[in-house]
């Protein structure tokens, strides 16, 4: 008789037999990437819906998704089926990194909605990877959506997400004043910023009642934000609460200084009920160790370094040289407009802050560091008045350059160009310290002046400029008009050369919410991010808005 | 048609795959050879695999012992803060399953009602003397006894400035004794109350006047929230900061920003709570729901005091385990956890410690350190509390502990009592010396639920073997190796010429 044991050794030994030539034959162990679509629309309420799949939106007949890889504007491959499918399947997609999903609904018009997922990258060891991916109209405004899991009932719901505040103890963390800083991996690096109890005048002092230490990352993929201080890494090694800035502040800046660390300078604090600026300066190492990320710049006699004066509302500008340039703001015992600028060296264990005149104090005004990558051109801003006037910065101090077409304060620039031969276009602006702006732009460079060349279709000043990476339009958000109410739309310029005829798109969309003062930054799903920001009489929000320009992915021509 | 992966990478595969199975075909055969009759004992060494296994289940359930101090030397403020602290965090992991702690479960309390706030009283009398003697540290602590009966029993105080007194005073004793974070708390928390109060210099240093001061702006420019109060029966009668407002459902449009007590009664039923106003104009719903309470007092048993009295001498080892065992059985707990803490120099070091029940193991995990003002009190507690969660499930053996002794000048890393497999050659001779000054004891963990496998014994005498295992292993290894060669000749016909990619599907 053959023993029970027997019996099961010879069973497994056919089953072995029969998975050879299985395995041999390769069996289904192909890469794969998993993709999960939901959708928003407008709904007539102010968060609108979200919903799992998509929204019905008119005209819809097609889901067109391509694979891209931005960087180099390739697009990989493609396919559109009926939307009604629900499903693509897509194979043979070659292996790669810097890739993105695009997804395009189109109506018989064009496209009216669209999404991607974030970069990733796939390599011959990957096997499985899965994205959730939001749709939303195109040129138009939608709120951040991020899937929650409901205490109690176990239900997972799409809501619109806000910022972190599980280990915060204030009772509100919405803000104004705060940076938005893209990271080297995809997200977005909030930090700071304060409550005020009235809308701040464009380069005046704010009247913050509160600031907060707070440093939140937005990851685009999940909808997110997640405090610093008390994500992932920071539970596992035990140091909740830790990864927090050291002087709460806001009016600061953050100025990325290459492989994700961030150097914050200056801003406000809180103290007897007014607004005080600081001169202390940290380092964000996102790098570091969970603890130890926020950091104190110490000079050579290891003593943590600050500003030569305390300044918030300034500017902040990176030269090649790996220094930080931060010119003028607000400062002093009473709030003054700074005339001064500072070079701040980040060497470790030997920084340092050299002081230099400008030659006007100047607080509201646009740097933009020029071709040398060693100078910064500041225009603009105010002092008392509204200024036209502009100088370049440098380590040899500060020299007088061309006038502005006109007064502006808090106008938008971006530097055109290539080596050799560029131009500074400058946008919009306020015309007055208490009122008025202007939607014009000009061209102008340093040692020849400026040259009005068009007008937006609405005037803003403080608004936020961002190029689109494919199609290299410029993408303007947001701002002041004349009678300092929140402009809620947005525009698109685009232009040949560096002075042809300028094309205007827009307004498109409107946001959901008044946020003037929000941060914003581009993410690399292409959407651009507005966080935080306040209407009149309401609390600053803490909540965010994506932006969903159109700016597909297409190849150059041969 | 399926994409295959990329060819090398099916060809490693293939090898690896052929590898394997020949070397386990040819152990099957030699197996075969050797034990004829290995099954029997193969399967007590399973079974005893799975009497060890811990089996997938149930949350286990958790009873921790109150926060301790070593010889109870630490002041009953720390330890019961940090107590709080972590039974809060503890509760909310969910690798476990936190039992109500012995109070809660013999439904005591502190003396309520009426007593209660005579005590009270009786603290916040004590607690001036202190304070006006120079005693803070004492002081802080009858003022806070003095706050938490009174906040027990809000529905009898007859004079609400008792209660902001002894705010006020509890943030000066705190602040004299250097707990900057909780004299700043306190200080806030009357500032809410009373924005308009003028604190005497003599008492209140300046910094806490500070602190007020920029409180009472916050309060001011915040204005006020506007709160509507219901319960599931009309006519409740409301009371906020010691004012009687009305009857439920009733709506309040002049309630300032932060903390307010807000008393709720009908009949025999009663409803305490601190809110949280966010002003601003902002409308916020309280919905009260009236819970019973239980007055009864009971007497924690016997065996629960000794094991408290115990594990406060800090030497304890197998002593302890009697009451261990009661007091698993009395809360039917699967792990017991404490934590005891000692001064260390300008810091507090806690011990923590997690004794699982079924074997009587006992882990002690590694320190953690608190600051004497306790300002690092959350991030610290947030470690404690993954120590002890994490090792609930786990146990670590290298962290088991037989004997404990918590030497009051510096809180040792346990003893390790596994022995180590290898001991290092050590050629350097100051390595040798240290070796010799630090001998290492290996005590064996005692483990009731391991049982040694017995040898077994051969059916046939050593002489006689059976061939019938060794051909069938042979055999198979053969047909394996012969099966994945043919499929490896397929697949590499089938992919044909074929790139390296991936698959996408996407769904909406």
């Amino acid at each position: 008789m053959v023993s029970g044991s027997l019996v099961r050794r010879l069973s497994v030994l056919m089953a072995l037999c029969l998975a050879g030539p299985l395995l041999g034959c390769g069996g289904d162990d192909s890469s794969k990437l998993s993709v999960n679509l939901y959708g928003w629309h407008d709904d007539g309420t102010p968060d609108g819906a979200f919903v799992q799949g998509l929204p019905d939106y008119p005209g819809a007949e097609l889901m067109r998704v391509r694979v891209t890889r931005p960087s180099t504007r390739e697009v990989l491959t493609e396919q559109t089926v009926p939307l009604s499918d629900r499903r693509i399947a897509m194979d043979s997609i070659p292996l790669g990194q810097d890739l993105r999903m695009d997804f395009e609904v189109r109506s018989a018009t064009g496209t009216i909605a669209g999404g991607s997922t974030p970069l990733f990258s796939f390599g011959s060891t990957s096997r499985y990877r899965a994205f959730r991916a939001m749709i939303s109209p195109v040129n138009e405004f939608a709120p951040v959506g991020s899937m929650v899991r409901v205490t109690g009932t176990g239900e997972d719901r799409l809501v619109p997400s806000r910022l972190d505040r599980r280990e915060l103890a204030a009772d509100w963390i919405g803000r104004v004043g705060h940076t938005a800083t893209p990271t080297e991996d995809g997200q977005v690096l909030i930090v700071g910023g304060g409550l005020v109890n009235a809308a701040p005048l464009p380069g005046s002092q704010p009247p913050l009642t509160e600031v907060f230490d707070d440093i939140q990352l937005f990851d685009p993929a999940t909808g997110y934000f997640t405090e610093l201080a008390g994500d992932d890494a920071a539970r596992q090694t035990g140091t909740v609460g830790a990864d927090r800035l050291q002087t709460g502040r806001a009016y600061h800046s953050v100025t990325p200084l290459g492989g994700d660390r961030f150097l914050v300078v200056g801003g406000f604090r809180v103290a007897g009920g007014t607004s005080v600026a600081t001169g202390t300066i940290e380092l964000i190492d996102l790098n570091a160790a969970p603890g130890t990320r926020v950091q104190v710049l110490v000079d050579s006699s290891g003593s943590a370094m600050s500003l030569n004066s305390s300044r918030a509302m300034h500017s902040a500008t990176r030269l090649e040289s790996g220094a930080v340039i931060v010119a003028g703001g607000r400062g002093g015992s009473s709030g003054q407009v700074l005339n001064s600028f500072e070079i701040i060296q980040t060497h470790p264990q030997n920084a340092h802050a050299t002081q230099f005149p400008m030659s006007t104090a100047r607080v509201g005004h646009a740097a933009v560091l020029l071709e040398d990558g060693e100078s910064v051109w500041v225009l603009g801003g105010s002092n008392d008045d509204v200024l036209q006037s502009t100088e370049v910065l440098s380590s040899q101090g500060s020299a007088t350059a061309s006038d502005l077409d006109r007064p502006r304060l808090e106008p938008a620039v971006y530097l055109l160009g290539a080596s050799g031969s560029f131009n500074a276009l400058v946008v919009g602006g306020m015309t007055g310290v208490s009122g008025g702006a202007t939607g014009t732009y000009a061209f102008g460079r340093p040692d020849s002046g400026f040259t009005s060349t068009g007008q937006l279709s609405e005037a803003r000043g403080g608004a936020t400029l961002v190029e689109l990476p494919q199609s290299r339009r410029l993408l303007i958000l947001g701002g002041l008009d004349s009678n300092g109410d929140f402009v809620r739309s947005a525009e698109v310029l685009t232009f040949q050369g560096l002075q042809a005829a300028m094309g205007l798109d827009g307004p498109f969309g409107t946001t959901r919410y008044e946020r003037a003062g929000f941060a914003a930054a581009l993410t690399d799903t292409g959407r651009v991010l507005l966080v935080g920001g306040k209407a009149p009489g309401e609390a600053a929000r803490d909540d965010a808005e994506f932006y969903n320009p159109r700016d597909p992915v297409v190849p150059p021509r041969q | 048609m399926k994409v295959m992966p990329g060819r090398a990478g099916g060809l490693w595969a293939v090898v690896a795959a052929v590898c394997l199975m020949l070397v386990s075909g040819s152990a099957w055969a030699d197996e075969g050879a050797d034990g004829a009759d290995g099954g029997d004992n193969g399967e007590e060494a399973q079974e005893a695999e799975e009497e060890r296994a811990v089996p997938a289940g149930p949350t286990p359930r958790l009873f921790l012992l109150p926060v301790d101090s070593l010889r109870g030397e630490l002041s009953s403020l720390v330890v019961e803060r940090v107590n709080e602290s972590t039974r809060r965090r503890v509760d909310t992991e969910r690798n476990s399953e936190l039992l109500p702690s012995m109070t809660q479960i013999l439904g005591a309390t502190d003396a309520g009602g009426e007593a209660a706030l005579v005590l009270a009283e009786e603290q916040y009398t004590s607690g001036i003397g202190l304070l006006n003697a120079g005693q803070y540290d004492r002081a802080a602590e009858a003022f806070q006894r003095a706050v938490d009966l009174i906040e027990a029993n809000l529905e009898g105080l007859r004079n609400f400035g008792i209660l902001t007194d002894a705010l006020s005073n509890l943030a000066a004793a705190y602040f004299h004794s250097g707990y900057d974070l909780d004299a700043r708390q306190y200080m806030q928390r009357f500032a809410q109350l009373v924005p308009d109060a003028t604190l005497d210099p003599e008492i209140y240093p300046e910094e806490l006047r500070e602190i007020y001061d920029d409180e009472v702006d916050r309060v001011t420019r915040a204005e006020t929230g506007i709160l509507h109060i219901s319960t599931p029966r009309p006519g409740a009668i409301v009371t906020i900061d010691g004012v009687m407002r009305g009857e439920t459902p009733l709506t309040v449009d002049d309630v300032g920003f932060g903390h307010h007590y807000l008393v709720v009664v009908q009949g025999e039923d009663v409803h305490r709570e601190v809110i949280r106003v966010r002003a601003r104009g902002q409308e916020e719903e309280i919905e009260v729901t009236f819970e019973a309470e239980e007055d009864v007092e009971a007497e924690v048993p016997a065996f629960f005091s000794s094991l408290q009295e115990s594990l406060r001498t800090g030497r304890f080892g197998e002593g302890v385990a009697p009451h261990l065992a009661e007091l698993v059985a009395f809360t039917d707990a699967d792990y017991v956890a404490w934590v005891l803490m000692v001064r260390d120099g300008p810091r507090y070091i806690a011990a923590p410690f997690v004794y699982r029940a079924r074997d009587g193991m006992l882990v002690q995990g590694e320190n953690v350190d608190f600051n004497m003002d306790l300002s690092n009190l959350r991030s610290r507690v947030d470690r404690l509390s993954l120590i002890i969660t994490g090792a609930v499930g786990r146990m670590p053996e290298d962290r088991a502990v037989v004997e404990v002794d918590l030497d009051p000048e510096v809180v040792e890393e346990p003893v390790v009592v596994a022995e180590p497999e290898e001991q290092p050659v050590e050629e350097d001779p100051d390595a040798v010396a240290r070796a010799e000054d630090e001998p290492r004891e290996a005590l064996p963990v005692p483990d009731p639920t391991r049982t040694e496998p017995t040898r077994p014994l051969p059916d046939d005498p050593p002489g006689e073997r059976s061939n019938t295992m060794r051909y069938l292993g042979w055999g198979g290894a053969a047909a394996l190796a012969g099966g994945l060669v043919a499929g490896t000749v397929i697949m590499i016909v089938r992919s044909g010429s074929s790139e390296p990619g991936f698959e996408a599907e996407v769904e909406w």
